[in-house]
């Protein structure tokens, strides 16, 4: 997975949803190598902004650009082979299809069969829980295996930029932790830049360099992961450590 | 053996096999089941070419049939209209010359049609397709809907064509819908029709077919173009649709808009039901059973007084009773491949993975 000098660049983004204004003038920006967190409580925006970014849903104003092109109006399938790659929420693998089909889909934008091959391989070796359950439908797997999926399947597309969405979403603690362990490591072996969007603030904050808070389709905070860690405010509303010694 | 000696052998097999079948197939087997045979082979056109947009993308089309119409009306129009220009030598009525002769006589007004008709059908397709393919959801079985039934108020309103009474031909020059039509042509579409569903299955195209039809904002996320691959899905479907109504009009000689209703395109919907949404197995398999079983219930419960007119009624029980036993179809949504028979159960090892 390539390193890139590609910046996530986001001005004012203002998304509606017919009569309802999702995101409220929404600027942000990811470099190349950082892990980026998003958090926010539930209907804040936080989904909507990924979406947003990777063309599923059109932003009404504002501008995303990506390197030097602007991807505000480019289509799903442009973006994903420009390195912006969305691993939506609740997974979403393919659960009729085998472990391999799914992240066959993963290189589905690639023509590169030796590329191919070779992240494949660093996928399995990445989860050999997915390797030895290679043939097995998707659907057939545990909760945590899926989510490995979603991201190996995600890594297949070869990112630059891979936005998670609640890769926690429903996992037992101790593969909570795996997967963001995993999440730290890709990033730090390949540089791939990530922007994370989750719910356990904790987790998330423990592993991203900064951070955003998004409030009602606004930033209301953004600094360095430690800042927000330590922000009274934050304590208070993410990390439950109101009256905490 | 090189793949391309192996491609060349299968279609020199193929072409000879079905042209000898051609000749002797009428001559020796009973008219009424020569009858279903040839019907069977296009209603697999219909069945597997609907497939591609309901089985394997997952979008539900319910007006095959108009595409089928178009392609019907339009080749007939053209090999009746077009006579003096382009088609002078076929007679103007009656059937062709008998055996290979025919066979030569028949066959570039057949091509001709067959490819037209295809075209016409599929550029309506993509013109009906285009906007509702678009959206998710069941826009596309309204437009369909809607679309079949067009078409075939339209013909029925169309003079030259024969409006209500049906077109066998322009009656006032005496030149009839010519009898073009052989096994052949029928079940050469049927292998066409096949083998291009098979290939698009098993290739990285086709598994983005498949994965619209499974998740369609998972397989956006993933860099598939959702609306390109339905459109393409569905312009191929009403191509081969168009296909199958120039067979079915040279095979017919006298059209009938009212057999292009509704009622026919949920039949050839029932088909792909039948046999396993996004199984081309499945789909053969039902095409042939839905055509044939009317017409076996017919001559058997014929055979005693008074049981003739519950046909319907059984076919309908027994359409129930399949769904009820396998409500993912005959096939779900597998495939008989040659492992099926060769290696029952024991799936080809995969590919060894070894650890790092």
């Amino acid at each position: 997975m390539a390193p890139s000098s590609d910046r996530l660049v986001l001005e004012d983004l203002h998304v509606y949803y017919d009569a309802i204004h999702a995101l409220r003038g929404v600027s942000l920006t990811v470099s190349p190598g950082e892990i980026v967190t998003l958090i926010g409580a539930n209907g804040a925006g936080k989904s909507t902004l990924l979406r947003a970014i990777s063309g599923l849903v059109r932003a009404r104003s504002g501008r995303v650009a990506f390197g030097e092109a602007d991807i505000t109006r480019a289509p799903a399938s442009v973006i994903v082979r420009r390195g912006v790659v969305h691993s939506p929420e609740g997974r979403r693998i393919f659960a009729n299809m085998s472990v391999r089909e799914n992240l066959e889909l993963g290189a589905f934008s690639r023509n590169d069969k030796a590329g191919i091959a070779r992240d494949m391989e660093h996928v399995l070796t990445l989860f050999p829980r997915l390797r030895e359950r290679i043939g097995q439908n998707a659907g057939t797997l545990s909760g945590g295996e899926q989510q490995m999926l979603a991201i190996g399947r995600a890594l297949l597309t070869r990112p630059k930029l891979l936005m998670l969405d609640e890769p926690s979403l429903g996992l037992a603690p101790n593969l909570e932790r795996e997967i963001f362990r995993t999440v730290e490591n890709i990033n730090r072996e390949s540089g791939v830049a990530v922007l994370l969007v989750e719910q356990n603030a904790h987790l998330a904050l423990a592993v991203a360099h900064r951070g955003y808070v998004l409030e009602t389709g606004r930033i209301t905070l953004e600094g360095t992961a430690r800042d927000l860690q330590s922000n009274p405010e934050v304590k208070k509303a993410y990390l439950g450590e109101e009256g905490a010694p | 053996m090189a793949p391309l000696l192996r491609r060349a052998l299968f279609i020199g097999g193929t072409v000879v096999v079905l042209l000898v079948l051609s000749l002797v197939l009428p001559q020796t087997l009973d008219p009424v089941v020569f009858r279903i045979v040839m019907l069977s082979g296009i209603a697999i056109i219909m069945a597997v070419s609907l497939n591609l947009i309901n089985g394997f993308t997952g979008q539900f089309s319910i007006g095959h049939a108009g595409f089928q119409a178009l392609g019907a009306y339009g080749a007939a129009a053209l090999t009746v209209y077009g006579h003096n220009a382009l088609f002078g030598y076929l007679p103007k009525a009656g059937p062709l010359q008998p055996g290979l002769a025919g066979f030569f006589q028949g066959a570039p007004a057949i091509l001709i049609a067959m490819l037209a008709s295809g075209l016409l059908a599929a550029a309506v397709g993509y013109l009906v397709g285009l906007p509702s393919l678009r959206l998710r959801g069941d826009y596309l079985a309204i437009v369909t809907l809607g679309f079949g039934e067009i078409i075939r108020v339209v013909i029925e309103n169309t003079d030259v064509v024969g409006g209500p009474r049906g077109f066998s031909g322009n009656v006032e020059a005496g030149v009839l819908t010519p009898r073009l039509t052989s096994f052949f042509w029928v079940y050469l579409v049927v292998v066409l029709v096949v083998v291009v569903s098979r290939n698009l299955r098993f290739s990285v195209q086709g598994l983005g077919f498949l994965a619209v039809r499974e998740d369609e904002i998972a397989a956006q996320a993933m860099g598939v173009d959702t609306t390109r691959t339905k459109v393409i899905a569905f312009v191929l479907g009403a191509f081969f649709a168009g296909v199958a109504g120039a067979l079915y009009a040279h095979y017919e000689f006298t059209l009938s808009p009212t057999s292009f209703g509704f009622v026919r395109s949920f039949d050839f919907v029932t088909m792909v039901v039948l046999g396993g949404l996004g199984s081309i197995t499945g789909s053969v398999l039902a095409a042939v059973l839905l055509t044939a079983l009317p017409e076996v219930l017919r001559s058997s419960l014929g055979s005693v007084q008074g049981l003739d007119q519950y046909r319907l009624v059984t076919y309908a029980l027994l359409l129930i009773i399949l769904m009820i036993v396998r409500p993912q179809g005959i096939f779900g949504r597998g495939e008989l491949r040659r492992d099926t028979f060769f290696r029952r159960g024991k799936r080809p090892p995969a590919t060894p993975l070894t650890g790092a």
